[in-house]
């Protein structure tokens, strides 16, 4: 998966949903690999406001990458391109092949296997 | 007319477990590619997050975000709690993007039931859905997740999924989205209108198709108010 889709990942149980420790789930022991694509600055522009920055920010950290500003910046056209670049390499060049995502507030584990994050449940957790 | 997907890899042992396409996949490809239109005229508008539910071999995401929605900018999240058929579905997304030379937006595959751990909010704008809508008893429904079965058995009515589903929807759907699902006659179609009507949706019968026994139904759905598809 890559980088992006922790950014759209939560807690699969419903009791976690609302709490402030479910999202972003905290990425271990993760396998990274780099896949070089192209940059679309127009997918780059449109996503951003769907993106969660301290979230974003959080994950990234937590697999040693600080290449990101602190602040949200304000993506509006293509003019800047080292930002561009940046946001391009991290979230969709960077994917994680293996891993585990766990939630900060019921600690289950989410797996990722083959690039495929596992989101299901037990019966006994639904 | 767009070409349908390949799926070739299906083939292969490790996907046997993986629904095929088959005649209600390509009802509702046919659905789909009726609206593409509009369709387009919604990635127009803005950048659009799409999903399909239970995607099985990938077939119908392939079609609807790498043919009718070719070089849009598009997240699609693909959803199957199979393991394997979110690997058939990542491969079908890989292969069609390049047989349609389809080279923006991104496919996201996530293992899970529904949209469960997917933080999408009532965000997604266009949602297909190929319920497994085969009434069945309540024996016959397999425990474990990862058989076929899971593909078609629907339970009492062929409506177990579906209704779980349908009661969240209002959650799932953007506020100009738009849901497509396959169901039979023997779903009792009204008690989805019901449920539907019940949270501000219009239901349509978009398409309508004999296959054997069955007569497969494509409905599409959106709430009251929806500017592109109020006729």
């Amino acid at each position: 998966m890559k980088l992006l889709t922790a950014n759209f990942l939560n807690c699969s149980n419903k009791k976690c949903t609302s709490s402030p420790e479910a999202f972003p789930l905290d990425v271990v022991d993760a396998k990274l690999a780099i896949q070089q694509l192209e940059l679309k600055p127009e997918f780059l522009i449109g996503i951003m406001p769907r993106i969660d920055w301290n979230a974003l920010l959080k994950t990234t950290r937590q697999l040693g990458n600080y290449s990101l500003p602190d602040e949200k910046p304000d993506l509006v056209d293509d003019s800047d391109e080292v930002l561009l670049k940046s946001l391009h390499n991290v979230l969709l060049e960077t994917e994680i092949t293996e891993g585990k995502m766990v939630c900060g507030n019921c600690g289950h584990v989410y797996p990722i296997f083959e690039g495929i994050p596992n989101m299901l449940l037990s019966e006994s957790e639904i | 007319m767009l070409s349908t997907p390949v799926t070739s890899q299906l083939r292969l042992k490790e996907f046997q477990d993986v629904y095929e396409p088959a005649e209600d996949t390509f009802a509702l490809l046919d659905a789909l590619e009726k609206d593409a239109k509009k369709l387009r005229q919604m990635a127009e508008m803005k950048n659009l997050l799409t999903a399909e539910i239970g995607c099985g071999s990938g077939c119908a995401s392939s079609f609807l975000k790498s043919g009718i929605l070719k070089n849009k900018p598009i997240v699609h999240f693909m959803s199957d709690i199979s393991n394997s058929a979110c690997r058939a579905s990542k491969i079908t997304a890989l292969n069609n993007r390049e047989l349609y030379k389809d080279d923006n937006g991104l496919f996201i595959t996530v293992q899970t039931s529904f949209l469960d751990g997917i933080r999408l909010g009532n965000g997604v704008d266009i949602l297909i859905f190929n319920p497994p809508y085969v009434p069945t008893e309540f024996e016959e429904i397999p425990s474990e997740a990862a058989t076929i079965a899971s593909a078609w058995a629907g339970g009492t009515d062929g409506m177990d999924v579906t209704s779980t589903l349908l009661n969240q929807l209002k959650d799932i759907l953007s506020q100009d989205g738009v849901f497509y699902m396959v169901a039979v006659a023997r779903n009792k179609l009204h008690s989805i209108c019901e449920i539907l009507q019940k949270d501000g949706f219009i239901v349509n019968e978009t398409l309508k198709r004999k296959a054997g026994r069955e007569t497969l139904s494509i409905l599409r759905i959106y709430r009251i108010g929806n500017t592109i598809w109020d006729e």
